[in-house]
């Protein structure tokens, strides 16, 4: 669905991204994992909501376009019957908890109001999961994108932060092309465009990005603000690179901090559902073991009964969830006035209309911020009716109607904490790296070697690329600094790691153990199709 | 809301298990790393403007070739050192350039954090051994690496495209600093507080500060 053809031209535009990812965590051997309710509650939160309000949209005939990044991992994940049904599992537990509350809560009017929300809240993810999609919602997304409203694009195989890997190039051939091929797989077409993890752009990454077909693709701020030559247009436009023609468009820092920061952004406004009170931790024990994580570690359940409130009072006052779906309107309409206004300072200084990206990550909207696909809500519907600045674009619809961009060289940036890399190189991770660069080394050696081959040689290669490739996804690097479930990441890291070198080993001795290879295929299930050539000489 | 279920194919919908295993291994096996591979690399990675990291190894066969082909930088008194070059390329010319003094490498010593003096520049690492004597033979080098860039470049007017460079850069960079404050009531007033010039770079990712405080 173009935007209105019987609108004025519009005075500028705005791409706004979603970028939806988890990493691949999925754990047969075991009947509960704490870490795979990170994906239950992304669906909870995130998905399943974003997907109902863009199908609204959709349906009110909202003239809108939006880019949504889904990762390799994350669609694997949707597409698992496993997760399926643990996912099934979860929802019908968070519905039994939500009635609990309802009468737990009987004598509390504020409390009472919020259990019933839970209650309405957790039984439509089930209608909706269950009956209207079948459990299929990477179909959901794919529906949205055959009617127009999104662009769906790619991030590299497992998340891995590239610019960590550029010495070695096979490596990173692979991760661009493996999530390239797979999500042909899924959707039916090649992506146009990829989502760097964690916007991670070094000079030079274009060429494997142009080979496999992506047209474009975004960076932080000062990737473009410091590209060579400079950017004419400041962030307003993006600059194709000289290296491929592929095209990079940079992050507007503004309408990035709006909804970011922590201090001043409007996710932290008092109004808003606070995030950390979570009845998993203020219950008593007794009465939310059966919810909870069976060895009776507490754990978020989604039910949540405060709000924010004012820095100045003492204590948390109860959610109310009128005044918080008035202020995501209000914040809608700060955000909408304030892109015009954008619009409006840069257009008088370019030929052309200036363009405004503004991607997130997708968990912001409803897992951190619960108000936050309310507030997409609102903003496509005010931007749609009650103004005539901007016009909502993906980058494909820009790149269209703007084939020539200056051609410049974008400079290595991220938008991890400082700019650059040490968000993933600094020493609660580095250690890794040695690792990594290893692997990559004998999985080409390997792939060289044995450029056909069959059964069991063939599926050892084929799970040593999978074990290669959850290695090096970004997420362990990030999580090990960031100083959460590090034993988990390390653990996860070293886990691949010893999976690889062992079947390598094994490969190189020509006796594979095909009862532990057999366990890698069941556990590791990630890109199927996979073909271990990827790392060989170019095919 | 339309269903997805009649116009789902194969794709996306359901992804078919490998068969369970003979035997389900037990998760907690020993998942034990070597430490070190007994090979001889070196690999730079940059971290930020000035500063690169840098890993290495020397597998004990490369020492040994290195005792045969330089008898005269024994084991006993050989010095690891890492020298580190600023690599400019003009077309085939390619010229490099010392960057300070080599750099000792402690015994055992396997990774390390470099300064460079320049961004946007290429540099390259060498490891090496030197003898007491001053030999010095060369073990690895590192691919030529490129630092990243940390400001604006000079303006540049490009012939077709026509804008105001500087005031889109100043409006660029201004729009990083200029927090936002929405009050409840639809305030629509920027805060003109907060540090200006700074290019905003860091947005707290949600998964870990959920993981953070729970």
């Amino acid at each position: 669905m173009k935007t209105d053809p019987d609108r004025p031209s519009p005075g500028g535009y705005l791409c706004l991204v979603l970028h939806a990812h988890l990493p691949f965590v999925r754990h047969p051997e075991s009947d509960y994992m704490l870490e795979e309710t990170w994906f239950f509650e992304a669906l909870t939160e995130t998905y399943l909501p974003l997907l109902s309000h863009l199908s609204g949209l959709a349906d009110d005939h909202v003239p809108l376009r939006l880019t949504v990044s889904l990762s390799s991992t994350l669609c694997t994940m949707f597409a698992d019957e496993l997760l399926q049904e643990r996912y099934a599992r979860y929802l019908n537990r968070r519905i039994a908890l939500a009635e609990r509350e309802i009468e737990r809560t009987a004598g509390h009017s504020e409390f009472s109001q919020s259990a019933r929300m839970y209650h309405d809240r957790f039984r439509q993810c089930r209608r909706q999961y269950e009956e209207v999609y079948g459990r299929n919602v990477i179909g959901a997304f794919r529906e949205l994108q055959e009617r127009g409203i999104l662009e769906i694009i790619t991030s590299s195989a497992t998340h891995a932060f590239l610019p960590n890997m550029q010495q070695s190039p096979r490596a990173v051939r692979a991760q661009v092309r493996v999530a390239v091929d797979y999500h042909r797989s899924l959707f039916g077409r090649a992506p146009a465009g990829m989502w760097l993890p964690e916007c991670g752009y070094f000079p030079g990454l274009e060429k494997d990005l142009y080979k496999e077909g992506i047209r474009y693709f975004f960076i932080d701020t000062h990737g473009v603000l410091h590209a060579d030559p400079a950017s004419v247009y400041g962030i307003f436009a993006p600059i194709v690179c000289t290296g491929a023609p592929v095209a990079a468009a940079g992050r507007d820092p503004e309408s990035s901090r709006s909804v970011w920061s922590a201090d001043d952004g409007y996710p932290g406004h008092p109004l808003y559902r606070e995030f950390y009170r979570d009845i998993g931790f203020d219950l008593d024990i007794d009465y939310i073991r059966p919810y909870i994580d069976p060895a009776g570690i507490r754990v978020q359940t989604g039910i949540k009964y405060y709000r924010v409130t004012d820095r100045s009072d003492p204590e948390k006052q109860p959610y109310r969830r009128l005044d918080a779906l008035r202020t995501a309107q209000e914040h809608a309409g700060h955000f909408m006035h304030h892109r015009e206004q954008q619009i409006k300072r840069a257009a008088p200084l370019m030929d052309r209309p200036p363009l405004i990206v503004a991607p997130y990550d997708a968990e912001l909207f409803g897992h951190w911020w619960y108000e936050g696909p309310e507030w997409l809500n609102f903003l496509f519907r005010k931007i749609a009716f009650e103004q005539d600045t901007i016009t909502l674009v993906t980058l494909s619809d820009y790149l269209e109607r703007h084939p020539d961009s200056q051609r410049s060289e974008p400079s290595f940036s991220s938008w991890g904490e400082g700019g650059f890399s040490k968000m993933w190189l600094n020493e609660s991770n580095d250690w890794i790296y040695r690792h990594l660069s290893r692997m990559e080394e004998r999985m080409t050696e390997c792939a060289v070697a044995f450029p056909n081959a069959a059964g069991l040689l063939k599926r050892s290669l084929n799970q040593m690329a999978r074990e290669l490739l959850l290695a090096e996804a970004s997420d362990w690097a990030f999580i090990m600094k960031s100083g959460t479930m590090v034993d988990y990441a390390v653990r996860r890291t070293k886990e691949h790691v010893a999976n690889f070198l062992r079947l390598h080993e094994e490969v190189k001795k020509n006796s594979v153990d095909e009862n532990f290879l057999a366990y890698l295929e069941f556990c590791n299930t990630i890109f199927p199709d996979i073909d271990y050539r990827v790392y060989g000489n170019d095919v | 809301m339309a269903s997805v279920k009649e116009t789902d194919n194969a794709s996306g919908a359901k992804s078919p298990l490998p068969p369970r295993p003979a035997a389900v291994i037990d998760r907690a096996y020993p998942r034990e790393i070597p430490a070190l591979y007994n090979e001889t690399y070196l690999r730079a990675l940059p971290r930020e403007e000035g500063q690169f990291f840098s890993f290495w190894e020397i597998s004990a066969e490369t020492l040994r070739s290195l005792s045969k082909g330089h008898p005269e930088i024994s084991p006993k008194t050989w010095q690891t050192l890492i020298r580190i070059y600023e690599v400019e390329q003009r077309g085939a010319e390619r010229t490099e350039r010392p960057v300070g003094s080599a750099i000792p490498v402690g015994e055992g010593e396997g990774s390390r954090y470099l300064q460079v003096p320049r961004e946007d520049r290429e540099y390259r690492v060498e490891l090496g051994m030197q003898s007491g004597s001053g030999t010095y033979a060369a073990v690895c080098s590192s691919e030529d690496i490129r630092m990243p860039a940390a400001r604006v470049q000079e303006i540049i007017k490009h012939p077709d495209f026509h804008a105001d460079t500087p005031a889109l850069t100043r409006i660029s960079l201004e729009n990083a600093s200029a927090p936002v404050v929405a009050e409840a009531g639809g305030s629509t007033e920027q805060s003109s507080t907060g540090p200006r010039g700074t290019v905003v770079t860091s947005p707290v990712s949600p998964w870990s500060d959920h993981e953070n405080r729970s």
